[in-house]
């Protein structure tokens, strides 16, 4: 190629993609940080709406100033703001006009404004004497005639009582009115709400709002600060802003200082601009085409300065290296020289490179696809710069030859320490966090930090737990959801909401209020006594009450409040939307461990609230960059073994080439984890970097040592890695945790990346050990046997896995029909009232592949809190693993037990839900094991992953109708979601008979269903021994009777048919034929024992064949079946002949002891000890049921009609009360904390009983753990009554008595 | 919050004050030297809400230019002050405290300038509002009292509120002694002043508007 021609070519390129580029835009909008999709974008979207982040906050101090001062100069910069058209609103003082406005608007409708309790005092006979009293003082008061007007309209004074109700959500901060302005508690500060025209996500690096409200804040005679989300985010955007100028500068410098040291003349700096410029432009038209750009993105743009000069600096010392003679020609000709010999090396280097950042391209975060998009541009334009450019660059500018770098003579001791580092880095990758929250990505500054603490403690307001958002297309449905969510928490301790029920209260509340007076023929009468004996003349009160009573014109809505000063903040709350309204409750907690409490509120009181919180951004964050790292970096790894193995083809020669990167990335982890820095969404992509380039330094050295030019190759990997370090590692200085974790991982990325290129490559590419012989042999043995113990799983696992039945992929789309419900095909998942219910039809594999799509979500939310509480039960990972490999190799075959349509719909749902998970085993293995949990963990009943159900049969005699009833509560310690999110699926199969299961999602079996023919049924654990041999998985013979037996013996028949592999009691009721038993079932044998009218049933078995077995005996002398049975057969005789479904209910809440003795809340001596999973009450004879919601029973209960919902209405036909949120929810947070007891100091270990003590009061196990805390301490005198007190409380377990009566000093017996 | 009414009861002025006689003119300048005033007054409101007159007793305050307490201390307790433009209104059996500021709502604050005119003699101000008619005291009016001006509100807003109000002027110097109030719908109110004391040293605390 000519020179002309390449410079021909080149500026062609040029034009093209300058003019792509001169399209470029940017942007500071924060939304460009998240997401496309999911549940960020849409917290984002609610934000928007509901302007959540636009009031600003001024603070005028006059702590060194008169009241009068104060008021003047807040005064005068009120009205200065006002008059800014770039503010839109600003509150500082009360005006006589507003307080007209408020009237006007609330007066009309002061009865539905007022609560109940409030409006019922005021008409009682006392409230109206002392209201028409309060009138009279009015009357005599300076101008008192004037009310006259208002007395004959509102006797009452109902208007006044509405007016208080409103005074009390003018602000959402702890703002007091004195002298009429707006004061904090003390008086000596003022604050003003300042609403910009701009949003928050408007806000840029030099948005003018915050120069102009500065300087209006500079001019107020008395000091003024301001805080809120402009002043955040425009922070946020400065500080990109002056991140990215930094290190553009910095790095600029840095790179000229380089080559002056490292090529002794200014003449490769000049080349480099040539393949630079082509870098730059080819970048900003990329940038140009994916825009708008963000400034993180800009950032990435300055330091892909560094990238764009490596290939020349190797082109540069390549060509040196050929000695060229003085001249144009001689040096052109040295130049294309070194480009055939380096060519194979950049051009594998580019493309790994550009790999790695296509890879970015398919992230979910837009701004890690403007990386991908531009790096790839970037490489690309490098790779044609030099390639066009550099060999003419090198002709006109070439200088003196470059010393040779010896990079093969690194002493032994050398590389054993670099070996010893790299295995220590290793060891400490398991510190490594993330930090998901994509606030913390530009977090305020420090001043901006303290003050926004300063001010939250002085007025509160700032520290918003999070946002309900209630949507829906009927505004008096959202406003009546709005108001039992609304209701639901601000019961709850810690926590405080501001949403819109005082001024907009729903239909309901409205109607209640209304419902609460007495009819106007009373009321009239209760005036006008009241009127006579108070001095009112006769008549003076006629037609008092109808007036009072009398509907307002037009209902209250939004537009009530539209011409008062509160229509700013009924916009906060209450937002038109397409296709209907949607309602904010904003919430403000005292903790962020209350945030599960408000969950579980909200799920009870409105199911259909979605809350918004920045833990769980934080939360949903982390998981997303877990996927995203897992993704990504499986994608580049694959591309570039792929494209080393096309290269080389020889082990020696990859390993060679990988070595730098995999080190570089493993040391990068590790710095992180040491030095304590969370990785967060921007740097986590940043290891993809690292990849790419680490690899160009192990092909160059490789592809150098390959053609016997390893020194010059590494002096130009050391250049490069140095240019680099100053492109990309100077983003270390960066102020900003997104960029700066950038910096920090490629500093210490590539720093390890060239050095292990330099010092190890060229002798791997040789065959030469890195260690001592006799430790590099060992090394190797040790990683032979890692090999061997992987090839060895890997073949257990073609052994043991188990092979899925194929089926097709239905056509079906998965579609939304509404907020809450999903369909697919005749399948679908609908969320009502708290509870998940599904619908599911056809065949096996159809029926297994809808719920697989429809319940994706919450089958790897059930899976992960599984998996965790497995974790807690066994902490050792080893030890885990070998669990998991032990049950799949020693109960092998488990599917061959199951039923062909059984196998079929557990294949269907894996292929539904897609593929996760795999390292622990493939799906479909996964699964099938998972349903034998249940009967692999009934020998552990009683213990922390257990199953310790209590429930009751009861018929004719016990019922008042005569109806057959099946209760049970189903209590399981293995997470909270199986409570949350469990499923009530109702099944049309193909063939069988139609039934419902209440289990949850992902289990194909039954643990309490019911089906079309009346007949109920349930499972409660038995008295087991760990099962030695496979069999059928209770919960798939339980399946297999509700869809294919339609009576007790049916149901015997297929009980004796199937070989189970544990003990179980079966509780199974015919409606149709009225009659009931109990199935007493072990792997032996089945005892059937008849129901004679009512029959309790706990967990343990009670046929006399049964008598003597060791394992229940047990079970009966150590758990807590005895007193659970006890109490219940107690209450069976209680209610006997009043039976009903909301009875059955009331017995499984029941939480005394024996004799109604009253038991700590959540000792599981109780029918309900806080830990249900679901607690179901099936009415058989009519086919309708029963369902609790979450919390356990607290959520109250979900009514159901079987035959209906079998026809499509899947949704409740009645809901029933909620119980005791709080105290269930302290339960659950006692015994969280009871949990972080084992194994801490004796001090902690206190501190953490006496809080659990505090929401589980006198329960025993909290009372031992701080007993045995303070023992530990050695204050026996104080543990010692404590422990006398868990002793006759009494405990729950026989282990527990032993181990108190041990602490005591007392005689244990065995 | 019925402040706007409240304020225009005190809303008084008078009418062309080039054709009062000089009796008149003579009157209102003298009560224009007074800087402040503090009298008991004792107030009988007549309406047909109720059996019998309802009387309530109480103080007045007065310092020129802006500031006022009305404080009534029978049948039950309540205070209203004006300082400026800031108003503070307490019921204190009721446990009602409000308190308003005027600034930037013209109307309210001219209401509460214009109720302020009688007492510190504003001719010109009062004239701009008002119709007077000017009479000597009738027989049978109370002693000390000389001359009676009966106040006509020109404006239709204040008269929908005050049909007129009658101004017992006496005293050395003139000063107004007792108030009567006519409203629209018939009923009155009967306002007498006594134990005045003329341009008293008044604390500060008397027009707070701090509230309890």
């Amino acid at each position: 190629m000519t020179p002309k021609l390449r410079l021909l070519l080149t500026a062609g390129l040029l034009l093209v993609l300058g003019l792509v580029a001169s399209r470029i835009r940017f942007t500071d909008d924060l939304a460009s940080l998240l997401p496309a999709d999911g549940p960020l974008p849409r917290a984002l979207e609610h934000l928007e709406r509901f302007q959540v982040a636009d009031t600003i906050m001024v603070e005028v101090d006059g702590s060194d100033a008169t009241r009068a001062d104060l008021l003047s100069a807040v005064d005068v910069l009120g009205e200065r703001l006002q008059a800014d058209p770039a503010i839109r609103r600003v509150r500082w003082r009360v005006r006589a006009a507003d307080g007209m406005a408020l009237q006007q608007a609330a007066t009309p409708y002061a009865l539905e404004l007022v609560p109940v309790d409030a409006l019922a005092e005021r008409v009682s006979a006392e409230g109206i004497r002392t209201a028409l009293r309060g009138q009279l003082l009015r009357l005599a008061g300076p101008g008192g005639g004037l009310f006259e007007g208002r007395f004959r309209q509102d006797p009452l004074d109902l208007g006044g009582l509405a007016l208080r109700q409103l005074r009390g959500v003018e602000s959402p901060f702890a703002i007091q009115i004195e002298a009429s302005h707006f004061l904090d508690s003390s008086g000596l500060r003022a604050v003003l709400l300042v609403e910009p025209v701009v949003s928050t996500m408007e806000m840029g690096p030099d948005a003018p709002l915050i120069e102009q409200l500065e300087a209006h804040l500079a001019s107020c005679a008395l000091p003024a600060r301001y805080l809120g989300g402009h002043r955040i985010a425009a922070e946020s955007a400065r500080s990109v802003r002056d991140d990215v100028q930094r290190a553009a500068v910095l790095g600029f410098v840095a790179m000229l200082g380089l080559f002056l040291l490292g090529f002794r003349s200014l003449r490769p700096v000049l080349g480099a601009t040539a393949p630079l410029a082509v870098a730059v432009v080819a970048t900003l038209a990329a940038g140009a085409i994916i825009g708008p750009l963000h400034g993180i993105s800009l950032g990435f743009a300055a330091a892909l300065l560094g990238l764009a000069v490596d290939y020349w600096i190797h082109l540069y010392v390549a060509a040196q290296a050929q000695d060229p003679s003085p001249g144009f020609a001689p040096r052109l000709a040295a130049a294309k020289a070194a480009l055939g010999e380096i060519g194979p090396a950049l051009f594998m280097g580019a493309a790994s490179t550009a790999g790695a950042f296509v890879v970015l391209l398919f992230s979910r975060y837009p701004v890690v696809q403007g990386l991908g998009a531009m790096g790839l541009a970037a490489t690309l334009g490098a790779l044609a710069g030099t390639w066009l450019l550099g060999p003419l660059a090198f002709a006109a500018l070439g200088g003196r030859r470059l010393p040779a770098l010896r990079v093969a003579g690194l002493p032994r001791w050398a590389r054993l320490l670099l070996v010893l580092i790299v295995a220590a880095g290793a060891l400490t990758v398991g510190g490594s966090r993330f930090d998901g929250d994509p606030r913390n990505l530009l977090p305020p500054s420090a001043d901006t930090q303290a003050l926004e603490r300063e001010l939250t403690e002085r007025y509160g307001g700032f520290g918003t737990g999070g946002m309900v958002v209630i949507e829906g297309a009927d505004l008096d449905e959202v406003l009546d959801a709005a108001d039992a969510a609304q209701g639901a928490l601000d019961a709850l301790t810690g926590v405080t909401t501001a949403g819109p029920s005082v001024l907009l209260p729903g239909p309901t509340a409205r109607a209640a209020r209304r419902a609460a007076l007495p009819g106007a023929e009373r009321l009239q009468q209760e005036i006008e006594a009241a009127g006579a004996e108070l001095g009112f003349a006769p008549g003076a009160l006629a037609g008092a009450a109808e007036r009072l009573l009398e509907p307002p014109a037009w209902p209250l809505s939004p537009l009530t409040w539209s011409d008062t000063p509160l229509a700013e903040l009924v916009g906060r709350h209450v937002q038109p939307m397409d296709g209907g309204w949607s309602v904010m409750i904003s919430v403000i907690t005292a903790d962020d461990s209350l945030i599960e409490l408000v969950e579980a509120a909200l799920q009870a009181a409105a199911p259909g609230a979605e809350l918004v919180v920045p833990s769980s951004f934080a939360r949903d964050g982390i998981q997303e960059i877990v996927r995203e790292l897992g993704r990504l970096g499986s994608l580049a790894v694959g591309w570039v073994l792929l494209l080393l193995g096309v290269r080389y083809r020889r082990l020696r020669m990859v390993a060679a080439a990988v070595v730098p990167c995999f080190t570089a990335l493993l040391m990068a982890v590790a710095a992180f984890a040491v030095l304590g820095v969370a990785w967060n969404a921007v740097s986590a992509a940043s290891m993809v970097l690292i990849l790419g380039l680490g690899l160009d330094y192990g092909v160059f050295m490789a592809e150098g040592e390959r053609r016997g030019a390893s020194a010059h190759t590494g002096y130009a990997v050391l250049l490069s890695a140095l240019t680099t370090l100053a492109g990309f590692g100077i983003l270390v200085v960066a102020r900003s945790p997104a960029l700066f974790g950038v910096g920090l991982a490629v500093l210490v990325g590539m720093s390890t990346a060239a050095l292990i290129a330099l010092a190890l490559v060229p002798g791997i590419a040789r065959g030469e050990p890195i260690l001592p012989a006799r430790l590099q042999r060992w090394v190797g043995r040790l990683a032979w046997l890692a090999l061997l113990g992987l090839s060895v799983d890997v073949l257990l696992g073609q052994l043991f896995y188990l092979s899925p039945p194929p089926g097709p992929t239905p056509e079906h789309h998965l579609e939304q029909v509404s907020a809450a419900e999903h369909r697919f095909g005749p399948h679908r998942l609908l969320r009502s009232q708290g509870v998940h219910t599904a619908y599911l039809e056809g065949d096996p594999w159809q029926r297994g592949y809808g719920a697989g799509v429809l319940t994706a979500t919450m089958d790897e939310r059930l899976e992960q809190e599984l998996l965790e509480t497995f974790e807690r039960a066994v902490p050792s990972a080893f030890a885990r693993f070998a669990i998991v490999r032990g049950a799949i190799m020693g109960l092998p075959g488990l599917d061959e037990w199951l039923l062909p349509e059984q196998r079929r719909e557990i294949a269907g749902y894996v292929a539904g839900t897609g593929e996760h998970r795999d390292w622990l085993a493939p799906g479909y293995t996964r699964k099938v094991y998972y349903h034998a949990v249940h009967d692999i963990g009934q020998a552990l009943v009683d213990s922390p992953m257990v199953h310790a159900c209590t429930g009751f049969m009861a018929g004719p005699g016990y019922t008042a109708d005569g109806h057959w009833l099946l209760a049970r509560n189903f209590d399981f310690d293995g997470g909270r979601r199986f409570d949350q999110d469990k499923l009530i699926t109702f099944v049309v199969p193909s063939q069988g008979i139609p039934f419902v299961s209440v289990s949850f999602a992902s289990f194909s079996g039954v643990l309490s269903g019911m089906n079309a023919e009346g007949l109920a049924l349930a499972l409660q654990a038995g008295a087991s021994t760990p099962p030695t041999a496979a069999g059928m998985p209770m919960g798939f013979i339980a399946r297999e009777i509700l869809q294919h037996a339609s009576s007790l013996d049916e149901a015997e028949a297929i009980l004796r048919d199937r070989q189970a592999f544990v003990a179980e009691n079966i509780l199974v009721v015919d409606g149709e034929a009225g009659d009931a038993a109990l199935f007493e079932v072990t792997p032996e044998r089945v005892e059937r024992l008849p129901v004679q009218g009512a029959m309790g049933v706990s967990n343990h078995f009670r046929a006399e064949v049964f008598a003597d077995l060791p394992i229940n005996v047990e079970r009966m002398a150590e758990g807590t079946t005895v007193p659970r049975l006890a109490r219940m057969e107690e209450l069976l005789a209680q209610h006997r002949g009043a039976l009903d479904t909301p009875r059955a209910a009331e017995i499984l809440m029941d939480r005394a002891g024996l004799g109604g003795a009253e038991l700590p809340r959540g000792h599981r001596h109780a029918i309900d000890a806080d830990i249900v999973t679901h607690s179901v009450v099936f009415d058989a004879t009519a086919r309708s049921f029963w369902v609790s919601r979450s919390p356990n029973t607290a959520g109250g209960y979900v009514a159901y009609d079987l035959d209906d919902a079998l026809a499509g209405g899947i949704q409740p036909v009645d809901v029933m009360a909620s119980g005791d949120l709080d105290a269930t929810l302290g339960v659950h947070r006692g015994r969280k904390l009871l949990r972080r007891v084992e194994g801490v100091d004796p001090h902690e270990a206190e501190a953490l009983a006496r809080q659990a003590l505090a929401l589980m009061p006198g329960h025993p196990e909290a009372l031992q753990a701080l007993a045995q805390a303070l023992m530990d301490q050695g204050r026996a005198d104080e543990a010692r009554p404590l422990a006398q007190w868990a002793l006759d409380t009494p405990p729950e377990h026989g282990h527990q008595i032993r181990e108190l009566r041990a602490l005591l000093g007392l005689e244990v017996a065995e | 919050m019925s402040l706007l009414p409240l304020i225009a009861l005190f809303a008084t002025s008078v009418h062309a004050a080039d054709e009062l006689p000089p009796q008149a003119v003579a009157a209102w300048q003298a009560m224009s030297t007074v800087r402040s005033l503090e009298a008991r007054f004792e107030q009988s409101r007549t309406t047909t809400l109720l059996s019998q007159p309802l009387v309530s007793t109480g103080t007045l305050r007065f310092v020129r230019p802006d500031k006022l307490a009305w404080v009534v201390d029978q049948p039950g307790r309540s205070t209203m002050v004006v300082a400026g433009s800031k108003v503070g209104m307490s019921y204190p059996d009721l446990g009602v405290y409000e308190q308003m500021d005027l600034a930037g709502d013209p109307d309210a604050e001219r209401l509460v300038r214009s109720m302020m005119v009688w007492l510190a003699g504003d001719l010109e101000q009062v004239s701009r509002d008002y119709g007077v008619a000017w009479a000597a005291a009738p027989t049978g009016a109370p002693a000390g009292v000389l001359h009676l001006a009966t106040l006509t509100p020109k404006d239709a807003t204040m008269a929908a509120l005050v049909s007129s109000l009658d101004l017992s002027l006496g005293g050395d110097p003139m000063r107004v002694l007792a108030v009567t109030m006519h409203e629209p719908d018939g009923d009155r109110v009967d306002i007498t002043m006594h134990d005045v004391r003329l341009d008293p040293e008044l604390p500060d605390d008397a027009f707070s508007i701090a509230g309890p």
